[in-house]
């Protein structure tokens, strides 16, 4: 069988055969360095990955030089120590407000842009990575060339997977580093509003873990809808949708703190103002059991408002300061573990759809 | 030069009780066919008869929902047969933002140990394009150019050519066919081209498959086929056909005024008094099209081996019973 088809066959790589004129663009000498799909899907996406990368270099160097601004405002004001209780506390005070306005609104945005990173990293990949190919019919180019369409699925998502959680983990450990020196200090005060608990997706694991979780989403829904519009705006909102129940059940990765108070007590536990997250406040039966927060403390008298509720006490559940890791930890392995359900149901289509 | 590319044995292609189906719709249904190596052919149909279903399936882009079909004795998307087979599918989907450069740098990097880029750069060359000129900016026609450049590049034994001319003017439809004869006779490629353009056809292809409404209709050497068939020409009036037709198989008749023209599969001596001729190519594939309710033919080499065998082997079984 393969003899017959040899014998006609003209020698590849021999002399340039005879017909036409052969234009020697491209030197024949040059020695072909061989990538692969690698070649191809970095030629397809080398613009957003060269935006991307400078985008990336711009963000390290702001953050290193917030760090500096912030570490050095600090220590010319004292704030690294204590406040001795006396008339000190007032100019403290002051400097505290003068870093507030001065950092607060630019760790914001620092954190927002990192708590946003798995919706780009899914706009990206149901896109650009999956959908486009799909839509355009490009994909039957590569589907009829010599490598399996499984072998170009696989490296076409890995590479962008693997620079999107390089990416997003440098971005995120130099945010966790700029953040850690000041974020603690005066019960968390100086960073009021991206306290640990607040800017909690911006820090440790939790980028990294939301954007596997982004890409994965994002290239089941790519591979499920191919439509490039479509199929980005459909990742939005899934990510949007699924992001929500995830923040509900985060107090509840590590046991917390219970913190009771009596109702002879003039008021309620506070639930703001420090660095503990302190996420739940109910009031107390004699029986041991827990009611929720009825609202008392807007009533006239707080005490005759529990009371009236059958209650005697208050309660409020806290995680201190010191469950930061193990919640993020916690969760950064929760979100893992749901990008690779997604991540299944993502080769699981890919398998239907390729021949 | 055909001597050397015609390889009756060998098969190319072949299909068993092939059917394809979108969602509830059947593009394909109950196809068998071979077609042998080393051949040039036509696929026809009217738009929608499943053509383009057919050529994806070849090409390992799809699965058959039922029955089978190999190419070169393997499945399409096999590690070993998908090397050996180019596709150019209708709407030559290439990558805009690259430059031609770029277009045959990605043949090489997805084709290792089989890439011709000199055959590749010479077929861009003819068409006068410059390597950096981006894909998005070329015309219809040079897409396609580039497109074929990326087919031959990778050096196929099996070229499957879906509406390949169809935005070329006829300039350049002659250039590109006279290249495309070339590397099919250089290389002993076995070549299909779908197509609905009659005239881009005739004189190109050496076999033909006819397919409408999903089946197969014809399938054979193209002069076998113009052989077994005739068109007969003389008066004929009133009602149905005449009596002397009734043992050979009508294809199509027309009646203008007192005159019948049809087109027959002779069976047997043909009537004195009608005239005869062997039909054109266009005549036959027309007959054909127009009248789907026709059995199909398919000359010895079309016929799927597996299924000569299946069918040798029950003729075998049934033969005792009948003498019984």
């Amino acid at each position: 069988m393969s003899t017959t088809a040899s014998v006609t066959r003209i020698t590849p790589g021999g002399p340039v055969g005879p017909v036409g004129p052969v234009g020697p663009v491209e030197p024949a000498g040059r020695p072909p360095r061989s990538l692969g799909i690698a070649w191809l899907v970095w030629r397809q996406h080398r613009t957003t990955a060269w935006i991307a990368l400078a985008v990336l270099a711009a963000l390290c160097a702001e953050l290193v030089w917030l760090r500096s601004a912030m570490t050095g405002y600090v220590a010319q004001h004292g704030l690294a120590v204590p406040c001795p209780d006396g008339d000190g506390c007032a100019a403290r005070h002051a400097a505290v407000d003068g870093f507030r306005g001065r950092f607060l609104d630019v760790i914001g945005y620092n954190a927002l842009l990192l708590e946003f990173l798995p919706f780009l990293a899914g706009l990206f990949v149901a896109g650009p990575v999956v959908a486009r190919e799909l839509e355009s019919g490009t994909y039957k180019v590569a589907w009829t060339q010599s490598v399996s369409p499984l072998r170009w699925f696989a490296v076409k998502l890995g590479l962008p997977v693997l620079a999107l959680v390089a990416g997003a983990s440098l971005l995120s450990a130099a945010f966790t580093w700029t953040w850690r020196p000041v974020g603690h200090l005066e019960q968390g005060r100086l960073v009021d509003g991206n306290r640990w608990y607040e800017a909690f997706d911006a820090l440790g694991p939790a980028p990294v873990a939301g954007v596997l979780f982004g890409a994965a989403l994002g290239a089941l829904t790519g591979l499920l809808v191919r439509r490039a519009p479509a199929a980005m705006a459909a990742t939005v909102a899934v990510c949007a949708v699924l992001y929500w129940p995830l923040t509900a059940v985060r107090p509840y990765l590590a046991d917390p703190v219970t913190q009771t108070r009596p109702a002879s007590a003039d008021y309620p536990p506070a639930l703001s103002g420090s660095d503990s997250w302190r996420y739940e406040r109910g009031m107390t039966t004699p029986s041991g059991g827990r009611l929720p927060d009825a609202r008392c403390i807007e009533a006239s008298s707080i005490q005759h408002c529990v009371t009236g509720h059958g209650a005697d006490g208050w309660y409020l559940d806290y995680h201190p300061a010191a469950h930061f890791q193990r919640l993020e930890w916690a969760e950064a392995g929760l979100v893992t573990a749901a990008a690779a359900v997604l991540a299944g149901g993502a080769v699981w289509r890919l398998r239907r759809l390729c021949p | 030069m055909t001597g050397l590319t015609f390889q009756p044995e060998r098969t190319a292609v072949e299909a068993v009780g092939l059917g394809a189906r979108y969602r509830r719709r059947w593009a394909l249904q109950d196809c068998s066919f071979r077609l042998p190596a080393g051949r040039v052919c036509a696929l026809v149909g009217p738009n929608g008869a499943g053509k383009s279903t057919l050529l994806s399936l070849a090409a390992g882009l799809r699965r058959p929902a039922e029955g089978s079909l190999t190419v070169f004795g393997g499945r399409p998307g096999a590690a070993d047969v998908r090397p050996r087979i180019a596709y150019l599918s209708q709407d030559k989907p290439l990558y805009p933002r690259f430059t031609i450069a770029d277009t045959l740098r990605m043949g090489r990097e997805l084709n290792p140990g089989r890439w011709d880029q000199a055959v590749a750069e010479r077929t861009v060359a003819d068409g006068g394009l410059s390597h950096e000129a981006r894909i998005g900016d070329l015309s219809g026609g040079q897409r396609t150019r580039v497109a074929l450049a990326l087919a031959f590049g990778k050096r196929p034994e099996l070229l499957l050519l879906d509406e390949p001319m169809a935005d070329l003017d006829p300039l350049v439809r002659h250039e590109m066919t006279a290249a495309l004869m070339a590397q099919a006779a250089e290389h002993a490629t076995t070549v299909v081209i779908a197509s609905h353009v009659l005239a881009e056809l005739e004189g190109v292809c050496d076999y033909l498959l006819l397919i409408a409404d999903g089946r197969v209709r014809l399938a054979g050497e193209v002069e076998d086929l113009l052989a077994a068939h005739s068109v007969l020409v003389g008066r004929h009036e009133g009602p149905g056909l005449p009596r002397e037709f009734a043992t050979h198989t009508v294809v199509e008749s027309r009646a203008t005024g007192r005159q019948l023209t049809a087109l027959v599969r002779p069976d047997g001596p043909l009537p004195e008094q009608w005239r005869a001729t062997e039909p054109s190519l266009e005549e036959l594939l027309l007959a054909h099209l127009r009248s789907p309710g026709a059995p199909a033919l398919l000359t010895p080499s079309a016929e799927p081996r597996a299924l000569r065998r299946r069918l040798h082997a029950q003729g075998a079984s049934r033969l005792p019973e009948a003498a019984a």
